[in-house]
């Protein structure tokens, strides 16, 4: 039986508030959302068998006093946009449309994230305002073992798993930023624009590709060039949006690569604690580039985005930025177009695309004998219209592209790459018939 | 199933390759036992945007046409002017409470009470003159009317109380504007302007009152900066 909070006063009795500001990081996503849009991302576990909504939704349910930062709805403050804890709800629903589309940010009945059923398939919907893809792969794992438990199946809560009856602590709560975050001057934030991917998005659209490939593959091929499974597929992106792009190109050519800073920072925050790092080449540099020379331009840029120092410059900055007594104080009805103009025409220009690697999703071993494999999909931005997510569960990589445009160019050169390498591709779409129509 | 131009595995149930769209060839698939995780069959929908835009540019195009008629021919704007205003208000009062959940009750209220004022201004201009008519009685009585539906709401639901304090706070500044008008124009009564207020301030009194912790997070999550 789920206890709903009656009032201000019952909700305040746990360490989340009822109402409560959001993270440094999450600023940015309701104030660039458009009508139609809001960045939202999906986690999926596959299972072997089709999955029992009642016992997923019952599964969901006992974690709404678990996880009360998820169960939340956006509102509107004077000066920012807040957070308020909304009471308990059904959220899960059949799937019956194209993954990502946009959360209801403001409904008092929903909170800004949906879990949905398909078959074997199990999402997670979320906006990315209330926790980054660290913290979700980590609620949708618990659901997942939350669920397999009410089925009857013997779960060992282990790992990073969240039991349903633990209490939420106030270190998940916490905005990490805030925590780590030192006093920083004369860091730049300029880089030069790169390249953009030339689609023709189509609105309401949402194609996915997923490409399944073993991950011994991968490590043998990335041994090969000394470098890690990351970036090696970040040079083959790069050299697949090289390869589609006009020649001759005239602008770099950079993606960006998420970073969960609680690898390098210490935290147990469920909520966002992430940061971005934009790795390219300089491709008007030369006229004709071959993947070797790719690989070798990027090659330890990535671990050097990836430095304790580099990321802590980079977060205390924007933690300084949003402290600045102007920025503070400036109303959140003009505040809210400064940061959509930033983000549409600073930030979102400094990259092609995005490509994150979610690592390796562990689950128990008991687990895992009724999951197939994991997915992760990002959203695409009404800029970006290609994305790109990998996650792992230790034998086969998942490598899907999300893209709101018809072709196929990019992610075609991508598998065709691996595949002319030797590595073993398998591919599935969601939308099969695409062709057909065209 | 298998591409043989891209050289990759497909599900059985692929006639073409998602990466190039040619024919898939009913080879055994390199890696052994995948199974395709479906996606439910999806029928494509638009976004609804540029037909409630069409609409629109339609419903302007058209007002304007009639006002630029009205005008050619009588010197003077009349009914034009009462239909476009009218539209609004037949959507606001008829049409958009049909369509809308209780949780929005404020924010329609509020945009009810925005046209309607807007067309009492025009009825009591073209029908008396002046606009005095709209700003003693007619804007005032619906203001009341919107105050009392709010208090109302947030007494049977405990959850629209944090709506209603900001409806009721603007009402309060909505009824603040319409006695400064009063002041300054000595034509116009200052006794249901007041009678507004004094409403909108019992209003905010009774639910402070009941609910004092909300009321107080409230104010201070909407305007801490």
């Amino acid at each position: 039986m789920i206890k709903n909070f009656q009032n201000v006063k019952e909700m305040n009795n746990v360490c989340v508030p009822a109402r409560f500001p959001l993270d440094n990081a999450a600023t940015i996503y309701p104030a660039c959302r458009t009508r139609n849009w809001n960045n939202v991302y999906r986690f999926a576990i596959i299972f072997k068998d089709e999955i029992n909504p009642v016992f997923l939704q019952q599964a969901v349910d006992d974690f709404y006093s678990r996880m009360p930062t998820y169960f939340v709805r956006l509102r509107t403050g004077a000066f920012w946009y807040y957070f308020e804890r909304i009471r308990h709800s059904k959220v899960v629903v059949q799937e019956d449309y194209y993954p990502c589309r946009a959360v209801n940010l403001f409904s008092s009945e929903k909170p800004c994230f949906r879990v949905m059923y398909y078959k074997r398939r199990l999402s997670l919907e979320c906006f990315h305002g209330v926790a980054d893809g660290g913290a979700s792969l980590i609620f949708i794992k618990s659901i997942a073992a939350r669920y397999l438990q009410l089925l009857g199946h013997d779960i060992e809560i282990s790992g990073d798993l969240l039991d349903c009856n633990d209490s939420f602590s106030k270190a998940e709560f916490e905005d990490s930023f805030k925590r780590h975050a030192v006093k920083v001057k004369g860091v730049k934030r300029k880089e030069a624009s790169s390249l953009q991917y030339d689609a023709d998005p189509i609105p309401n659209y949402y194609k996915v590709i997923h490409g399944l490939i073993p991950v011994e593959d991968l490590k043998a091929i990335s041994r090969e060039y000394r470098i890690t499974i990351t970036e090696y597929l970040v040079a083959v992106l790069l050299y697949a949006f090289y390869l589609d792009a006009p020649k001759p190109c005239k602008k770099p050519i950079k993606v960006s690569v998420p970073i969960s800073l609680r690898n390098s920072f210490e935290s147990s925050s469920l909520r966002n604690f992430s940061l971005y790092t934009n790795i390219g080449f300089d491709a008007p540099k030369k006229d004709d580039y071959t993947f070797e020379e790719i690989l070798e331009e990027i090659r330890g840029k990535l671990r050097e985005g990836m430095e304790k120092e580099a990321l802590l410059k980079a977060f205390s900055k924007n933690v300084g930025d949003a402290g600045n007594p102007f920025v503070r104080f400036m109303p959140n009805a003009i505040k809210r177009h400064v940061l959509n103009f930033g983000f549409r025409k600073i930030g979102q220009n400094q990259f092609i695309a995005s490509i994150t690697n979610l690592g390796i999703a562990k689950m128990p071993e008991a687990a895992m004998r009724y999951i197939d494999r994991f997915e992760v999909l990002l959203g695409e931005t009404p800029i970006k219209h290609i994305a790109i997510a990998l996650i792992s569960d230790g034998k086969n990589m998942n490598i899907s592209f999300t893209s709101n445009a018809a072709r196929t160019n990019v992610q075609r050169d991508f598998f065709t790459f691996l595949s002319q390498k030797g590595v073993k591709v398998r591919i599935e779409c969601n939308d099969k018939e695409s062709w057909l129509r065209q | 199933m298998r591409c043989l131009k891209c050289n990759v595995d497909l599900g059985d149930e692929y006639q073409l390759c998602p990466l190039c769209g040619s024919q898939a060839a009913d080879d055994k698939p390199v890696i052994k036992g995948m199974r395709t995780a479906e996606y439910p069959d999806v029928e494509y929908r638009p976004y609804p945007k540029r037909i409630v835009l069409g609409f629109f540019i339609a419903y302007v195009l058209a007002c304007a046409a009639g006002m630029a008629a009205d005008y050619a021919l009588n010197r003077r704007l009349g009914i034009s002017v009462f239909a476009a205003l009218a539209m609004p208000c037949i959507w606001a009062l008829f049409i958009r409470p049909f369509v809308v959940k209780k949780e929005y009750v404020g924010s329609y209220l509020v945009q009810d009470v925005f046209f309607l004022a807007i067309l009492m201004l025009y009825i009591s201009k073209v029908g008396i003159g002046n606009f005095s008519s709209a700003l003693s009685g007619g804007i005032p009585i619906l203001l009341i009317v919107s105050e009392i539906t709010l208090l109302i709401s947030s007494l049977i639901e405990r959850y629209n109380r944090v709506n209603a304090i900001i409806y009721l706070l603007s009402g309060a500044v909505a009824d603040i504007v319409l006695i400064v008008i009063a002041l300054i124009s000595k034509n116009v009564s200052l006794i249901m302007p007041l009678a507004a207020l004094g409403v909108a301030i019992v209003s905010l009194s009774i639910i402070k009152a009941l609910a004092s912790k909300e009321f107080n997070e409230e104010i201070k999550a909407r305007f801490k900066p």
